[in-house]
């Protein structure tokens, strides 16, 4: 299920992401209690908390600092109620579960990448649109034929009675539970009936069957995963169908199951060990590692070898097959950590990444040993560093140092001035022939309005000046000149210090509380499918690096979707 | 999984699309109905944006004199033939940028509407705004995307604030779109299986729209805009599945898609499009697909059953080098190289196509009656200020054609403060020009504070 890769470098170059300014640094948090899964933590009750929503909360200046300060043992402001549109996964997971024939034709129209998080979950973006609505009412024309057989043959009273009120409310209720994912109503029972029997006197019963299904396919109870509670207005809690919900497409963009369902109708979701329990067997399935692989696809804005000049196609695949194998490894069999995805000294993949990384020694359980000192984590691996051939030297520079600031410590540089725009020549004033420290210490002089910034991120980017366009380590440029990569990572909150050469600035956010929560907050966003605002959401930012020091990077997933289905809304 | 978008789903056969045909006259939604009414009264007309990407060398894209008496420069010479037909406007400017005035701000090209998100249009683009007032969808199509729709790259139509128009891509889609037929039953169907299948959607249909309306109740006031989006998204649904999106008449050209038929059965298959590194060789098809789309759109506006399209040839900061039949260095790349001349082919490729377009809207006896203007998101550097725009066709609306108009640009059109100079002409200008030609009476377009009214010399 590999997505496009999106490469970043254009729109950080353009880099016109409106900041959210300098805002007064509110020390809100919010429920998220992060106790231990295992006990029962403190369901908030309707009344015990400020009463305000996150959306008033101002965006803090300093978002690890409101993350680090934010006392999570107080109650504050809540999330708002909302609807949020199944995903595309999501979609097909849920009709496959519900009808048992999985969707076919046309694919659906892509799931929108948001400028804000650079996920395409985000909530607000993704609607129905034109051309998914058609492609929903197409697929459930095409999938509603064999599912209205297979209906006719379960519910045999269909064949002689699918105009009688009785029997149309037992294939209602069987297949809305399943497309809605709760019990139906008596009075939608009525009425997805009463369409059922109106269908049946003017077609055969297996046509008005399938055109009830198609109903039920487009209907907003289908195609919306809601947090709405009983939707009265002022603090509420989800419903017991709801939190199964959340929990399973959180943790593998799965419907709930049997298991969960029956959970959700005896009241045992209100129990962590409960909800603790289903977390644990979703974690399990394959769908909540295809989820996991689906955000690192999404999370790294990784160059596209394929096709590129000069490039082998063997070669090609077996660096992105690479960045694959070794977040799969490293979350899956290792159990591992934002620092060890940072700071691991092996690789996994195939011997053909000898003609990037040159010898690679076999290390334990199918790694393959880096040689030493080059190279650190994911940061210096080839999908990462690789920019095209065609590519400026201060593009490639800027790029990386953008990346790491904006991607790793979740910085965003402010956007350039309205008539400052430097160009490729701005940032080489000593020509071609210059090395890019020597270019950016002459642009620092020639231009300092535009170096007041750049000096945040473009230092950064020389730190990787020991990989070329493809990711060979060198420690000399052509030209016979000695490559430094040393500099002082400054203003990266606990990450900040000198460093000799990109494996140290690996191992500086690696090692620091920062890169921790900047990864979760990314990943929060992805699963949560909304920003997450550093003052209002610290405690979410927080919760799984809080119940364990280098938190497994599997565990974010099961922490936060239980904090979703704990924790109250505000309903207008 | 349904996760990717593939190219080229033929899924409509030829006897469903002549099926589509004839049934517009007999089932006419409300919504087609109301988009009669209006088209009565409103002026006959009809709009083609034609977008390409990353700007031009305008020391070539242009028309040298004023007024009347004009030549046009290298890159426009394949419309010469046509120079009867057009204006060539200097000088006008997007005062409305983000905070750098870049490729981003294809978003704000056809808004005009300042806001803090780069990617997002605050407000309804100009074919919108038109389409609300004819009371139709107006057609956004792409003949050959490097991205799927959301892409700020492609953000150049917009429903309203925040919502993009998603464009078609399938020339077969777009027929559909324009005369009906779509998934619509098949097979040597009997007329009044037929009749039945599109009843039986339109009971589909309106029972989820109730569905959604007592949805409604239970959500949070905030998640509104999700109802409202898929209601309406729905609407156009109903066109195609119910068969009410049939031609209705009234275009005042030669109205005769049958004949587009075996050119669409003739389209080529493209292989994918990707980011920067397209592969070579793939000119020929975004020729063949996006003068079919053109041919398309012109039948639509002949037939009356559209009557605002855009098309997007390639989005911005990006695309295909089609001169060169590279796929990289793509356009953009180009456009940053020293490689002048290459850019130049480009214009002069695109200005081909554009030729095509005016021809193509002539042969069905439309380009009097249609306005077709050239816009791209950036002059020439990275700067929204002093384009070059062509602006065709339109004589029968009142438009003035045949001309080279100047605006003087005062200052560098880098800088974000210079564009908002009110001595430099503001691009909404000429979309309230144009909108006041096809019925739409305000006189002022986007920001009012940066719109001061048409420009009397497009008048006739």
């Amino acid at each position: 299920m590999a997505r496009p890769r999106q490469l970043l470098a254009a729109p950080l170059l353009s880099a016109t992401v409106a900041l959210a300014a300098a805002l007064s640094g509110c020390q809100a948090d919010i429920t998220g209690n992060s106790g231990d899964l295992g006990q029962t933590p403190p369901n908030q009750t309707p009344g015990n908390t400020n009463g305000g929503s996150k959306d008033n909360v101002p965006e803090p200046t300093d978002w690890f600092g409101a993350v680090q300060q934010a006392d999570c043992s107080a109650q504050s402001a809540l999330s708002r109620t909302r609807i949020r549109r199944l995903s595309t996964a999501q979609w097909n997971s849920t009709v496959t579960q519900a009808l048992g024939s999985a969707p076919t034709g046309p694919a659906f129209p892509d799931d929108l990448l948001s400028s804000s998080t650079g996920f395409n979950t985000d909530a607000d973006l993704n609607k129905v649109n034109v051309l998914l609505a058609n492609a929903y009412f197409d697929a459930g024309e095409s999938l509603s034929a064999t599912a209205a057989k297979a209906a006719m043959q379960a519910h045999t009273c269909l064949a002689a009675g699918a105009k009688d009120a009785s029997c149309a409310a037992e294939l209602v209720r069987d297949c809305g539970a399943k497309l809605f994912r709760r019990p139906l109503t008596d009075a939608e029972v009525t009425r997805y009936g009463g369409f059922l029997t109106a269908q049946a006197a003017l077609d055969p019963a297996e046509t008005a069957v399938a055109s009830t299904l198609r109903v039920m396919l487009l209907s907003p109870n289908m195609v919306y995963l809601t947090e709405l509670g009983t939707s009265q207005a002022g603090e509420v809690a989800l419903t017991p169908y709801e939190q199964a919900s959340l929990i399973s497409y959180t943790i593998a963009d799965l419907p709930p199951d049997a298991a969960l369902l029956a959970s959700a109708q005896s009241g045992k979701l209100n129990d962590a060990n409960e909800r603790a329990s289903h977390a644990e067997r979703l974690l399990q399935t394959p769908s909540a590692r295809a989820k996991y692989a689906d955000f690192w696809d999404q999370y790294l804005p990784l160059g596209d070898l394929r096709g590129a000049t000069g490039v082998d196609a063997t070669l090609a695949a077996a660096v992105e097959d690479e960045t694959h194998q070794y977040f799969d490894q490293i979350v899956w069999q290792n159990r591992g950590s934002f620092r060890d995805l940072m700071t691991a000294p092996y690789t996994y993949g195939s011997a053909a990444l000898s003609g990037i990384y040159g010898t690679l020694t076999p290390g334990q359980n199918g790694q393959s040993m880096l040689p030493a000192g080059q190279r650190s984590g994911f940061l210096t691996q080839a999908a990462f560093l690789f920019l095209p051939e065609e590519a400026s030297v201060p593009h490639k520079v800027v790029h990386r140092g953008l990346v790491v600031r904006s991607r790793m410590l979740c910085q965003k540089p402010p956007p350039p001035p309205a008539n400052l725009m430097p160009t490729a020549s701005d940032l080489q004033p000593l020509g071609a022939d210059a090395t890019p420290r020597e270019s950016f210490a002459a642009f620092q002089t020639s231009k300092p309005g535009c170096a007041a910034c750049h000096n945040n991120f473009q230092p950064i980017g020389l730190a990787f000046e020991q990989f070329d366009n493809m990711g060979r380590f060198r420690t000399t440029y052509p030209s016979g000149k000695a490559i430094d990569t040393s500099g002082d990572l400054q203003g990266a909150g606990d990450a900040s210090g000198p460093y000799k050469d990109a494996v140290e600035v690996a191992q500086h956010i690696g090692q620091s509380k920062i890169g921790e929560y900047c990864f979760n907050k990314q990943y929060a966003e992805y699963a949560l499918g909304r920003h997450l605002n550093a003052s209002a959401d610290a405690c979410v930012i927080r919760a799984a690096s809080d119940l364990q020091e280098n938190t497994p990077v599997q565990r974010l997933a099961v922490v936060l979707s239980d904090i979703e289905a704990r924790t109250h809304r505000v309903h207008n | 999984m349904a996760t990717m978008n593939s190219k080229r789903h033929h899924v409509y056969s030829r006897r469903t699309l002549l099926r589509g045909l004839g049934a517009g006259a007999v089932l006419l939604s409300p919504f087609v109905r109301h988009r009669m009414s209006l088209a009565q009264a409103a002026p006959a007309g009809n709009l083609l944006i034609f977008f390409t990407p990353n700007g031009h060398i305008k020391d070539e894209f242009d028309a040298s004199g004023q007024g009347a008496t004009f030549t046009l420069k290298k890159s426009l010479a394949p419309l010469e033939s046509l120079k009867q037909d057009l204006t060539v406007i200097r000088g006008l400017t997007l005062k409305t940028t983000t905070e750098v005035n870049s490729h981003d701000d294809i978003v704000r090209m056809l808004t005009c509407i300042e806001g803090p998100d780069k990617a997002k249009g605050y407000g309804p683009s100009l074919d919108h705004v038109i389409g609300n007032q004819l009371g139709l969808r107006p057609l956004f199509v792409n003949p050959e995307p490097n991205r799927s729709s959301g892409h700020w790259r492609n953000a150049l139509s917009w429903r309203t604030s925040g919502e993009q128009e998603p464009f078609l891509t399938d020339p077969n889609a777009v027929f559909t779109s324009l005369f009906g037929g779509g998934t619509m039953p098949s097979g040597g169907m009997p007329d009044q299986a037929l009749e039945r299948a599109k009843a039986r959607n339109k009971s589909i249909l309106d029972f989820v729209n109730a569905d959604i309306e007592t949805f409604r109740g239970r959500i949070n006031s905030e998640d509104k805009a999700h109802l409202d989006l898929y209601l309406d998204s729905l609407r156009d649904v109903e066109k195609r599945v119910t068969g009410s999106g049939g031609p209705v008449g009234g275009g005042g050209g030669v109205c005769a898609p049958d004949t587009l038929k075996s050119k669409l059965a003739a389209l080529p298959m493209t292989p994918e499009q990707k980011d920067d590194q397209s592969p070579a060789g793939m000119a020929e098809d975004l020729r063949k697909n996006g003068e079919m789309m053109v041919d398309l759109i012109s039948a639509g506006f002949a037939c009356g059953t559209q009557r605002v399209a855009s098309i997007l040839w390639q989005g911005a900061s990006e695309g295909l080098d089609p001169a060169n039949n590279l796929g990289s260095p793509n356009h953009h790349s180009v456009s940053h190289s020293s490689d002048i001349d290459s850019w130049k082919k480009i214009d002069t490729w695109y200005a081909e196509r554009f030729a095509y377009t005016l021809n193509s809207l002539k042969a069905v006896n439309m380009l009097d009656k249609t306005i077709v203007v050239w816009v791209t998101e950036i002059a020439q550097g990275h700067e929204c200020g002093d384009f070059v725009h062509v602006v065709a066709g339109g004589q029968a609306l009142g438009f003035k054609t045949n001309q080279h108009v100047l605006y003087p640009f005062k200052g560098n059109p880098g800088d974000r403060n210079v564009l908002k100079d009110p001595a430099n002409k503001s691009l909404a200008n000429l979309w309230v020009t144009i909108q006041n030609a096809l019925g739409v009476t305000s006189d002022t377009f986007g920001d009012p504070m940066y719109c001061d009214g048409p420009l009397t010399e497009l008048k006739a």
